[in-house]
């Protein structure tokens, strides 16, 4: 219940005491006042009721799967994209450009060069460059409080990719502990907050439990990377500088393609990714708890890697030595190692994640570091077989390309549910709950559907997705024509 | 219809509810907040503006119909009226006058 809805009822009830109500509209405080005490009351209420409301298996509310969101420790933070740039110098004149100088695409976002570099006269340089900006503010701990916090700003349609924190007057850099795990007593660090998925708190420790408590006027400064997230790289051309120091630099042209086109070589290092979407969130919700970034059993290795890289990944599957045995079969090379398969969004992003994987993984438990084995992924279009009667008043091709488009939004490429491994194939009962509940034709008393599937194991390495092929509907107008029912 | 009487019913509810009474809401006076200052000091047009605040209909009247009368101690030649630690504040609506507490 909200207040306006409230507000409603008050003044409808109110409509048989025409002198109340004359005075509750005019704001008369001596009717007023308790009648929006009590609704004040009930509102408060009703959102107590609505949080109370019991999810015991599925986690279904946007606040719950924030919540639990927030409880993981999961932040919305996104990673950059990282692409090469062809440097032209059509000048007479050898040009410096040292790291950290801004260019801007030609759709007005902000990119970084990553490393310095001469481009000498008449010549095309290639270097690294990050769509990201960095903005430096320095703060002052207002008061001496055990577990501080320091509100992150936030910028205008922009995530935080990551941020670095240097205590001002020792220059010593503060290292960052997750949910400050692991931490001793009096050791600089900070952790990282969040209480509506929007904004981001630094949060410092307490001097008696754990970590150091930041002390009234101490200065720190907070260096923070904003990015863009996922961009489209087809549509990156050229870009320009976003300020020019001399001269010689007007005859630079920025390409993000080579400008001779010699060769098709794709500049995408590293496709740039969003914070995690609230659907993605309840995919995560649904995993136990984990800790900190310290995976331990397989199933946490695989909400590691869904936490980072599921917004980069079309499927993404992770299994250790016991799976993969009992899938293919028993070698000695197994032993101790992790397989992993993945689909990039992007292909030209392949590469990179691979490579990032690997690095997390190691970072996660030391003992796979360089025993990540990646498998080829094949892909495999699921059958499935949807029969049924429709009540005679329902056109049959359009509740059949309905149906199509539904099950391919939720279970085609690219789907999040599609994204993991199905060991058993998908859950026809989720698939029909899905079917009932968005086509309206299935609502009535006569009209009837089943979904039939495959019931063979899945291997790990096969991508289970359906395709427009895969999809076979057999509908047939319902034989009970005559009887006059409306629904019994 | 709204009467006078009505009016001057509103500000004796305002006048007899310290704040915080009615949950959620800043509704009432905190005229004990006064006895800890100055005699001077007192602010009538604060008093007036924050019953404004709570009692909509009051920003409809004019000036010369909603008024606040303070008597202090000592009249402007620092002769004694009355109790010089006392401030009589009347509040007159309409011409009604309303005392509160001195």
């Amino acid at each position: 219940m909200t207040k306006d809805e409230l507000n409603q009822i008050i003044s409808a009830s109110l409509s048989h005491y025409p002198t109340v109500a004359n005075r509750w509209h005019n704001g008369d405080p001596t009717v007023g006042a308790m009648l929006s005490a009590m609704r004040d009351m009930l509102v408060a209420v009703s959102d107590d009721v609505a949080q109370s409301v019991l999810e015991p298996f599925v986690k279904s509310k946007p606040k719950t799967i924030m919540a639990d969101a927030i409880n993981k420790g999961i932040l919305p933070i996104a990673s950059p994209c990282q692409h090469f740039v062809w440097i032209k110098n059509t000048g007479n004149f050898a040009v410096n450009l040292s790291a950290g100088r801004a260019l801007q695409d030609n759709l007005g976002r902000q990119w970084r060069l990553l490393s310095s570099v001469n481009i000498p006269p008449q010549t095309t340089q290639k270097i690294l460059c990050e769509q990201s900006f960095l903005v430096s503010n320095e703060f002052v701990v207002g008061v001496s409080l055990p577990f501080y916090e320091h509100a992150i700003q936030t910028e205008n349609d922009s995530h935080i990719a990551m941020l670095t924190l240097v205590q001002s007057h020792t220059g010593q850099l503060v290292r960052y502990a997750p949910k400050l795990m692991n931490v001793g007593k009096g050791e600089l660090c900070f952790s990282l907050s969040s209480t509506d998925f929007k904004t981001l708190n630094l949060v410092f420790g307490d001097d008696d439990r754990v970590g150091r408590m930041a002390q009234a006027g101490e200065r720190y400064r907070l260096d923070v990377v904003y990015c863009d997230g996922f961009i489209d790289t087809n549509e990156l051309k050229q870009a320009v500088l976003s300020e020019l120091y001399d001269e010689p630099e007007r005859s630079l042209s920025f390409y993000f393609f080579e400008p001779s086109r010699e060769s098709a070589e794709s500049g995408l290092v590293r496709q740039g990714a969003n914070p995690p979407t609230l659907s993605h969130l309840r995919l995560l919700a649904s995993y136990p708890m984990a800790y900190d970034d310290n995976a331990v059993f397989l199933g946490n290795f695989d909400m590691l890697l869904r936490k980072h890289f599921g917004e980069r990944a079309n499927y993404l599957a992770v299994w250790n030595e016991a799976v993969h045995e009992r899938h293919y079969g028993a070698s000695l090379d197994n032993i101790n190692h992790l397989n992993v398969c993945v689909v990039a969004k992007t292909p030209a992003d392949q590469a990179s994640l691979e490579k990032q994987i690997a690095e997390r993984i190691g970072l996660a438990d030391n003992l796979f570091l360089g025993r990540v084995r990646f498998m080829t992924v094949s892909p495999k279009p699921y059958p499935i077989i949807i029969q049924g009667n429709l009540s005679g008043i329902h056109d049959l091709d359009e509740i059949k390309s309905k149906i199509t488009g539904l099950l391919l939004t939720h279970y085609g490429k690219g789907s999040l549910i599609a994204s993991r491994a199905n060991p058993d194939g998908f859950n026809r009962q989720e698939m029909a709950r899905l079917i009932y509940d968005n086509v309206p034709a299935f609502s009535d008393r006569i009209s009837d559907f089943v979904v039939i599937g495959g019931n063979d194991r899945q291997k790990p390495h096969e991508w289970v997705y359906l395709d427009p092929a895969s999809i076979s509907i057999e509908l047939n107008r319902s034989a009970d024509g005559g009887t006059a029912m409306w629904g019994l | 219809m709204i009467t006078t009487d009505d009016v001057v019913a509103m500000v004796s509810h305002w006048l007899s509810t310290p704040k915080n009474a009615y949950f959620g809401q800043n509704y009432g006076q905190d005229l004990k907040r006064e006895l800890l200052k100055n005699t001077n000091d007192f602010n009538a047009d604060r008093l007036i503006a924050e019953m404004k605040k709570d009692i909509p209909i009051l920003a409809t009247l004019s000036d010369n119909q909603l008024g606040i009368v303070v008597q202090h101690g000592v009249d402007e030649h620092g002769v004694a009226v009355g109790s010089f630690e006392r401030v009589r504040v009347v509040i007159q609506v309409f011409g009604v006058p309303i005392p509160i507490s001195e």
